[in-house]
């Protein structure tokens, strides 16, 4: 089979470039014939391991920066109503230039699979893509996380494809009932591999991922954090990541006193040597999609401390059994899951054990298997019409 | 400043291990445990000592205690910017006993842990203190070697 993943920015960081290029990997390691196209190009060198059989495209270069667009082409979108909606997170990238470079992009192709990304991407897809292809729509984030235009957008087109998968069973029973007319399958991103070194949980040290940003809720996890070290002193919580929010964070950690305890480790070239040497995962989220650094810290049986939002940790884990779910936002419960299981060792390696054989749904092996067998029906389906 | 290592000896000179640094109510307390003695500690007779880069021979000491081999050293930063030294400069931290490691000062700082470029991730706060019409700003931070220093910098207020 012909396979194309129109990624945002296949050169960029992120779960969901790493995710697809994942993916890739897998479907060309299976003898398809895969290439990833990059909407735009902001760096020499992708920052994950695309493998040689996959070819890698970008439609826009942007290294040497950002054009601005100009009035003209501005008010010309404004006229004609842009497909990618104002709300989408990523719709500062779709500039009139780039947004007609995909869209010509999409209409130019006449056969394979096309698998999008993102709403915006998605959303130029279903408006684009000639009669040959197959269409296939990832959404990585839940149906209420996007705001009310692209929801709207989302409820309109999304009918059209192939097929919509999403990461979550919660996410599956949304989408289908939101979309009647849709084909909506569930199927969740795969860790990176099962052979990980487990943790050993004698480090001291819980550990956070993500990007620097409000959705991951880090302002939460700090006061809960200096509740915490109230009681373990000898605790460290390291947060690894950039972002935006930085010296916000840095300012809270000042503020709660927490400079001999919780770090801003920055960006890991050895992220899954920094996961063997924790003891506890956690994760303070405001929304998910699918959160892959939790399913990731599984794989070094590590007990998991969440939040239950919207949506994935319930999707993955059971209260109780691979960690311990907290209600969304609630700061000092937060902290008392913490410290349950920073004071019970033999919980933390029941739990990590636990989480060990949760996380084996989620290996290569199980996960990619699926995405063949959805792309190779749906292009039976198509050549026999 | 280049660190000092025995010579002609594999192990690295003892040093004084930092755990917890506060900068706060206008003091810089540091907590720690003194590693690769030789001997047991003595448990009285030590001085912190902030030696200053720049120029050379400038130093300031203060009574430092030791339980066992945990540490507590405690500057007050009012005296980190004395009328001799330079506009702004950098004090080097050592823990000092006159009959351990034959009276050579141990060098304060974090270097067991497993944290390498500690000066973009272990960042404590600024305290200011009022000098001459100005103020004077100090930071306590980790060196390129993972040693403890404290930055000072006068500043003259403008209106």
């Amino acid at each position: 089979m012909k396979i194309r993943y129109l990624l945002l920015h296949a050169y960029g960081m992120g779960g969901t470039i790493r995710t697809v290029i994942t993916q890739a990997n897998a479907m060309a390691a299976a003898g398809h014939d895969v290439e990833v196209v990059s909407v735009v190009r902001r760096r020499e060198e992708p920052q994950f391991a695309i493998d040689p059989r996959v070819r890698l495209a970008a439609l826009v270069d942007q290294r040497a920066g950002v054009r601005e667009p100009s009035l003209a082409a501005r008010l010309a979108r404004r006229l004609r109503g842009g497909a990618v909606p104002r709300g989408e997170f990523a719709a500062h990238y779709f500039t009139p230039a780039v947004e007609r470079a995909v869209a010509s992009y999409i209409a130019g192709l006449t056969d394979g699979v096309l698998v999008t990304t993102r709403p915006a991407l998605n959303l130029l897809s279903a408006r684009h893509a000639g009669r040959g292809v197959v269409r296939v729509a990832q959404e990585h984030m839940n149906l209420s996380t996007h705001r009310p235009a692209v929801r709207d957008a989302v409820l309109r087109n999304y009918a059209k494809f192939d097929a919509v998968v999403v990461l979550t069973e919660g996410d599956r029973r949304e989408y289908q009932e939101a979309i009647p007319g849709a084909r909506v399958e569930r199927i969740p991103n795969s860790v990176h591999s099962l052979e990980q070194p487990f943790s050993d949980q004698s480090g001291k040290i819980v550990l956070a991922a993500g990007r620097l940003y409000p959705q991951k809720g880090f302002d939460m996890l700090l006061p809960a954090w200096a509740e915490v070290v109230r009681d373990h002193p000898d605790w460290q919580l390291r947060i690894y990541g950039t972002g935006p929010r930085k010296d916000r964070l840095r300012g809270q950690i000042e503020q709660l006193r927490l400079y001999n305890h919780a770090f801003l480790m920055g960006r890991s070239e050895h992220f899954h040597d920094e996961l063997t040497k924790a003891s506890v995962f956690v994760l303070s989220s405001r929304f998910e999609g699918l959160p892959m650094v939790m399913i990731e810290a599984m794989s070094h049986a590590l007990p998991i401390v969440s939040f239950d939002c919207p949506t994935g940790p319930a999707d993955v884990i059971t209260h109780g059994e691979e960690g311990l779910l907290v209600p969304p936002k609630d700061v000092p419960g937060l902290a008392a899951a913490l410290k349950t299981v920073i004071g019970d060792r033999e919980l933390r390696e029941r739990m990590g054990a636990r989480a060990a054989k949760t996380v084996a749904a989620y290996a290569p092996a199980s996960v990619m298997p699926r995405w063949e067998a959805l792309f190779s029906e749906l292009s039976a389906a198509r050549s026999g019409r | 400043m280049t660190e000092r290592m025995t010579e002609g000896d594999e192990q690295p000179a003892p040093h004084a291990e930092v755990e917890q640094v506060w900068p706060e109510d206008g003091e810089i307390r540091v907590l720690g445990r003194l590693h690769g003695l030789t001997a047991a500690a003595p448990q009285r007779g030590w001085l912190v000592q902030c030696a200053l880069r720049g120029p050379r021979g400038l130093s300031l000491e203060h009574p430092a205690s030791v339980s066992g081999e945990a540490f507590e050293a405690v500057v007050p930063i009012a005296a980190l910017a004395p009328p001799e030294a330079p506009g702004k400069g950098v004090w080097d931290l050592y823990l000092v006993h006159h009959l351990v490691h034959g009276g050579e000062r141990l060098r304060v700082g974090r270097r067991l842990d497993d944290i390498r470029a500690k000066n973009t991730i272990m960042i404590y706060p600024a305290q200011t203190f009022p000098a001459d019409g100005g103020r004077v700003d100090v930071r306590p931070r980790y060196t390129v070697h993972e040693n403890l220093s404290v930055d000072y910098q006068r500043v003259t207020e403008t209106t």
